[in-house]
């Protein structure tokens, strides 16, 4: 046997780092020294280091690892050829030690062993794959087929966009399922409404900023501002795209947040400015789950002054060019020019005029500019547009959301219903806000839910 | 044979048919249990997986086709009332909760199932595990994913990759 003169250092931490080829049971740990495979065993409590003679079970063509044994003796495994052999340490009462073996593992294909040190000896559960040369390592999970695969990932909840990245990462394989144009569309189908990623919030100081965006999800592809070199307001939000006019000029940006791209749309000499606008994409039977840079077209409103009249005009991407502006009078209760929080349905486009006192209509189809009332409750509420095609309105009175529905009431007279009136108390905790509750916007989950 | 005590309208016995997993091990089951499969459907229908013949099943081991039994055994009379319209709320929640039991198993038992759900085509199934391992990985890094799924390390082009793709997508992994 060669002579063996060795220190040994020992601290918890580090046994976990040395990890290989030690294997520990109460005081003792216990070394395997390559190649000889002789064993050492160095007894913590005593301070002494001790070895086992090879024996007839190191007879071994692919080294040895050693492994607890269930009656808490010294296990050993080798290997003889292509098979496994399995030793057990006895030491008997005289205090003659040797190997018995216990088993012969036959195997048809060669296999990785894999032993295990005991778990209730140190802090850390250690398993130490017993690596041997010629044959293969563990063998990982079979790879899913890609139908397998692709139902996983569907099932990857939308909510957070950066749950779907984080998995693109994974492997090529989810990868290339992921950037798959028909795994998208599945995606969208199955997951239904998209979520909600966040809202662009006008900042007014003094001056106006940028919109900040206001992200209601952990990680938000979205960036902050559209730190562009004109402070902006937002004005519209819809089919990938923002909407944006410029501060100090009557020019509109379209701007899209996740690719970047801008697109400016000088505004022409016309009577009124931009107040309030739409827009959306106008590419035909597109179904708006992935649109970047499609054609668009943007219905803006506004009013001149304080005065009696608001307007309309229409611009359409493809053409470059803005329609020629029409408009509507009507009797002002207000002194404001305000108008706010426009929404379509089809073909027809809706603002909030007047702080709430009358709705603005705009038929694209038939180019008609209209005026119509509202219930007469509300003041700068929010509309919204229900799937069932339906204008809706909806503001909040102290901790209550109002939700009305405009319909046909008699002889096809159209008029406001009261369809739902919401609790706020009820699901969130209001005592925690600090000011009144505001509405600003619908989106169309909401809208269906009713949440 | 005793007669199946299902009130759903069927006279008689209930049919049995044989299923021989990979492993040669045979398992009775009723007709509308394995029925659940799209892929043994149209067998059984033609008759088949009676008496002593049996339907092979090489690509399911024995282990893994009585866990797949014990759902579809489970779930056939829901699915013999197409669907849930008639199921009342306790019926529902029972299968919730079995469900929820069902898919608490060993990573590895998991696999074998996504993969025998898709051999077997049976859509529930599909979806039940599909839901576990989505729910299982839902927010996890990258590397974690790999390793909740026993995936191997990633080779040192695969890192750099992952490396470029993070970079260029940081607003992920914030």
């Amino acid at each position: 046997m060669p002579r063996t003169n060795l220190r040994i250092y020992v601290s918890v931490t580090s046994l976990l780092l040395i990890g290989l080829r030690l294997f520990i049971v109460g005081d003792d740990i216990y070394f395997v020294l390559r190649p000889s495979d002789i064993i050492l065993i160095y007894d913590i409590g005593k301070n002494c280091l001790s070895s086992i003679d090879p024996s007839t079970a190191h007879d071994t063509n692919g080294g040895i690892a050693l492994m607890p044994m269930e009656d808490g003796s010294l296990g050993l495994t080798n290997v003889r050829g292509p098979m496994p052999f399995l030793w057990s340490r006895y030491v008997d009462p005289v205090g003659i030690a040797g190997w018995v073996q216990l088993k012969v593992i036959e195997l048809e294909q060669p296999i990785a062993i894999t032993p295990f040190f005991g778990e209730d000896e140190v802090e850390v559960n250690v398993r130490v794959y017993w690596d041997i040369p010629r044959y293969a390592p563990p063998r990982p999970p079979p790879e899913l087929i890609d139908d397998a695969v692709s139902e996983i990932l569907l099932r990857i909840p939308p909510e957070e966009p950066a749950y779907l990245f984080r998995a693109a990462l994974v492997c090529k394989h989810w990868r290339r399922i992921l950037s798959d144009p028909s795994f998208l569309r599945r995606y969208r189908s199955f997951n239904q409404t998209p979520p909600m990623l966040g809202f662009f919030c006008n900042v007014f100081a003094t001056v106006y900023a940028d919109p900040c965006f206001v992200p209601t999800t952990a990680a938000s592809p979205v960036p902050q501002t559209a730190s562009s070199c004109h402070p902006m307001w937002a004005l519209d939000c819809r089919h990938g795209r923002v909407l944006l006019r410029q501060s100090g000029s009557d020019n509109l940006t379209v701007w899209d947040p996740i690719t970047g791209d801008r697109e400016e749309l000088h505004w022409p000499d016309f009577p009124f400015s931009p107040c309030a606008a739409v827009f959306l994409c106008a590419a035909a039977g597109c179904d708006h789950y992935n649109c970047h840079g499609t054609p668009f077209l943007v219905v803006v409103v506004g009013r001149n002054g304080r005065n009696s009249t608001a307007y309309a005009c229409v611009y359409t991407s493809e053409g470059g060019t803005w329609g020629t502006p029409i408009s509507v009078h009507f009797q002002p209760t207000f002194f404001t020019n305000r108008i706010a929080h426009g929404t379509h349905i089809r073909d027809e486009f809706y603002f909030v005029l007047e702080l709430g006192a009358r709705i603005l209509k705009y038929d694209l189809g038939r180019n008609y500019l209209s005026v119509i009332n509202t219930p007469d409750v509300y003041h700068d509420f929010a509309l919204m547009s229900p799937d069932w095609g339906l204008l809706g309105l909806v503001d909040i009175i102290g901790f209550r959301l109002y939700l009305w529905l405009r319909k046909a009431i008699v002889e096809g007279k159209e008029g406001w219903e009261q369809c739902r009136v919401i609790d706020l108390e009820k699901l969130i905790p209001t005592r925690k806000l600090s000011r009144q509750p505001e509405v600003i916007g619908t989106t169309r989950k909401q809208a269906c839910s009713g949440g | 044979m005793a007669a199946p005590e299902s009130g759903d309208g069927n006279n008689g016995a209930a049919r049995m048919v044989t299923l021989i997993s990979s492993d040669n091990t045979r398992f009775e089951v009723e007709a509308a249990a394995a029925s659940l499969s799209q892929t043994l459907q149209l067998t059984i229908l033609d008759g088949g997986g009676g008496g002593g013949d049996g339907i092979p099943l090489p690509n399911v081991d024995s282990a893994t086709l009585s866990k797949v039994l014990e759902y579809c055994i489970k779930h056939a009379p829901a699915a013999a009332n197409g669907g849930a319209p008639n199921a009342t709320a306790v019926d529902r929640a029972e299968l919730e909760r079995f469900d929820n039991e069902f898919v608490n198993i060993d990573q590895s038992v998991l696999y074998s199932l996504i993969m025998a759900a898709h051999n077997l085509e049976i859509e529930g199934l599909q979806s039940l595990v599909a839901k576990k391992v989505a729910d299982m990985i839902k927010g996890k890094s990258p590397m974690e994913i790999r390793r909740t799924l026993g995936f191997p390390d990633p080779t040192p082009e695969e890192q750099a990759e992952m490396n470029a793709h993070m970079l260029e997508y940081g607003w992920a992994y914030e």
